[in-house]
């Protein structure tokens, strides 16, 4: 019974890439590799800046970074493939076995992910270019082995967190996977903090690991810790298994149960939602547009304050070390505006509906500019505030400051290319995306290697 | 054989369906109508195992649809309200995949038999995306039908068809319903329901309030009670 499900993703996947047409395949490849260049460029200068001094450690470092941040990344995202990628809800009615479809869910995590041992391949080829061939190697094992062992422990985690919802469950795994929280909120917080949880400790024994070989040129820790996350991810697969196999068809139902919600479910919904105070200052017309659309996107996309919170604090712990450049705080800042801030992408997309009711309404493109515009305000304002906070802590407020004004002029270029392009291309937005990214982070990649 | 047995379901202390109970017997072409918000699709959700009901039974062809999941799926032809139909395979792809998916036998002639019965030829290489609203509802129709299973469900499926493509379905639904399937369909166009339908369920507040048979049907015809007054007068 797993044929035909392996045949579904490779048809879909096969024909998805036909059908996007020469022009639109080529803009994605563009993009992709115009990413990877500014990767590849970004990482050089920051390997480079301490190849005379401290440059096993800096490698090390940048070894870690790498296993933490594809962690950081599939914590969450192998949650999203396993429930709620299409594909299920559209097998959910057919006959297909629990085992298939396990294994179809598991090979989909690990190759929707696989291509994240691509962030220290391309960041740190300047390593190769040095024919630092094993310090390249051992960054790319690494992070392969996180990924193998991390995606492992990741779906133990969600499936485990799943059986909670089941009636009767035990009421200390409910406790671990859900809290005291509402039972909804299991799945949305807790297994993707289990799961990161989980990598994180097993990326901080491969670097004990490599620590120790390194000091020592003792491999057994090293060793030891690698068979034991073999073991590890094997005995989470198997376990995942069986509790799969056993519970499948309520864990699912269940997860529509927390996911459907029928209107009544949601309650009454509050008209307060973030950044709906500017109406104050907008004319009219500019009113009723800008309350449609912030008032649809935040509540269709209440993770990024929360997001954002985070990102607040990441960045000002790294603008506020006394070690950190200006230049590195602003590319990082930078790279996470274009990855994650750039509203357009998703307001333009078919969700939100901005681009065909926009047709229908009577809506000048201008003002879907301004206020996708006021929208990237709001969202690339606070990482310059973070990096303005974090050069107050650190005692390098001028600095900082100047670097904070420079993210705001990267995001205002950068928001300025995709706003008019995404009005104009709506709904189908999603390769313009890819473009833009791809050359607004190369270009971060080229301005942070010629600085 | 479609049945539902008792079943309650709520969600966050609104209840939904107030103990359900209907049972499909092989050969019936059963209309479930209600208005909105009356349970309808729930009821659909619980009887192919999408949701869980909080007290009660739900089967197909004879299997539980949470003891015996597999069973009971295998018995199951389901189209849901959108469709559903993979959007970057081609028509004759996503019958494949159903007819590999299911096992069946002769399955080249058979899908060439439906693409043909369901005016799906010409199209059957392209993408599903590119197909109109009543195209996907044909081929997922087909899709439904291909393995020949005891139990079709239809969540409000014939809408967006055109007469032509509605004639086609309801032909293809009796034939289906004349060899022995159990079929329940869900819609709001009371004359096509009338039409197409032997017995009519009548939903109302999480519970059926009217069970209106093949013969009641009839002599409302002749009477000239439409459906629709009756069921104004059921959700009053």
């Amino acid at each position: 019974m797993l044929g035909p499900l392996l045949w579904l993703s490779q048809a879909t996947r096969r024909n998805r890439w036909r059908d996007l047409g020469p022009r639109a395949r080529s803009g994605v490849v563009f993009g992709v590799v115009a990413a990877a260049i500014g990767l590849g460029l970004a990482g050089d200068s920051w390997l480079l800046a301490s190849l005379v001094d401290g440059r096993d450690e800096r490698v090390r470092s940048w070894t870690f970074w790498c296993m933490l941040t594809t962690a950081l990344i599939f914590g969450y995202s192998s949650f999203e493939v396993l429930y709620r990628d299409p594909l299920w809800r559209r097998l959910a009615t057919l006959p297909v076995s629990p085992r298939a479809l396990f294994v179809a869910k598991v090979l989909r995590v690990y190759r929707r992910h696989i291509p994240l041992v691509l962030l220290p391949a391309i960041s740190g080829s300047s390593l190769l270019m040095q024919s630092e061939y094993i310090a390249w190697c051992t960054a790319v094992v690494a992070t392969g082995l996180v990924l193998l062992i991390g995606l492992a422990v990741s779906i133990f985690a969600h499936i485990w967190a799943g059986e909670s919802l089941v009636d009767g469950a035990n009421p200390l795994k409910a406790y671990l996977s859900q809290g005291y929280g509402p039972t909804e909120a299991a799945f949305l917080f807790y297994s993707p903090a289990l799961a990161l949880l989980a990598t994180a400790t097993v990326a901080l024994g491969i670097e004990v690991g490599f620590i120790a070989l390194y000091l020592n040129g003792t491999w057994l820790p090293l060793f030891g810790v690698v068979f034991g996350g073999v073991g590890l991810a094997v005995f989470c697969l198997r376990r995942a298994s069986t509790i799969f196999v056993r519970w499948q068809h309520v864990i699912a139902p269940k997860f529509a149960d927390v996911e459907v919600l029928p209107p009544w479910q949601e309650g009454a919904q509050s008209s307060r939602v973030f950044g709906q105070w500017l109406v104050a200052f907008l004319p009219g017309a500019l009113a009723g547009v800008w309350t449609r659309l912030n008032t649809q996107y935040r509540r269709r996309y209440r993770v990024l304050l929360p997001m954002t919170g985070v990102l607040m604090v990441a960045l000002a712990v790294f603008s506020g070390r006394s070690t950190t450049s200006i230049v590195d705080v602003w590319a990082l800042a930078v790279a996470v505006g274009v990855l994650v801030f750039i509203p357009s992408f998703r307001a333009c997309g078919p969700e939100l509906g901005i681009g065909s009711t926009a047709r229908a309404l009577p809506i000048a493109a201008r003002q879907n500019h301004v206020v996708l515009g006021m929208l990237a305000l709001l969202e690339w304002t606070p990482l310059s505030i973070a990096v303005v906070i974090g050069g107050l802590a650190g005692g390098r407020l001028l600095e900082m400051g100047f670097a904070a004004l420079m993210v705001l002029v990267a995001g205002a270029i950068v928001n300025g290319i995709a706003i008019p392009a995404c009005v104009l291309l709506a709904p189908r937005v999603v390769r313009v995306s890819f473009a833009i990214r791809g050359v607004a982070l190369c270009a971060v990649g080229v301005i942070t290697s010629v600085l | 054989m479609i049945e539902l047995d008792n079943v309650h379901k709520s969600f966050h202390g609104n209840h939904v369906l107030r103990g359900l109970s209907f049972k499909i017997t092989p050969g019936e072409l059963v209309g479930l109508i209600g208005p909105n918000g009356a349970g309808k699709s729930t009821a659909l959700s619980i009887v192919t195992g999408q949701l869980l009901a909080d007290a009660g039974v739900a089967s197909l062809g004879g299997h539980d649809i949470v003891h015996e999941p597999l069973l009971a799926r295998k018995s199951l032809g389901y189209v849901p309200q959108e469709s559903g139909v993979e959007p970057f395979l081609t028509g004759e792809e996503v019958l494949q995949f159903v007819a590999n998916l299911r096992e069946v036998e002769d399955s080249s002639n058979q899908i060439e038999q439906l693409l043909s019965q369901f005016s799906l030829l010409d199209a059957r290489r392209r993408l599903t995306r590119e197909y109109s609203e009543g195209m996907t509802r044909r081929l997922a129709i087909a899709a439904a039908l291909l393995p020949k299973p005891p139990a079709l469900i239809f969540d409000e499926s014939l809408n967006g068809l055109d007469p032509r493509g509605a004639r086609l379905v309801r032909g293809a639904l009796r034939d289906r319903a004349a060899a022995g399937a159990a079929i329940l369909i869900t819609g709001h166009v009371l004359e096509t329901m009338e039409r197409l339908c032997t017995r009519i369920l009548l939903l109302h507040e999480g519970r059926i309030t009217r069970d209106i048979s093949e013969a009641e049907l009839t002599e409302c015809r002749e009477t000239g009670v439409s459906l629709e007054q009756l069921y104004l007068d059921s959700t009053a």
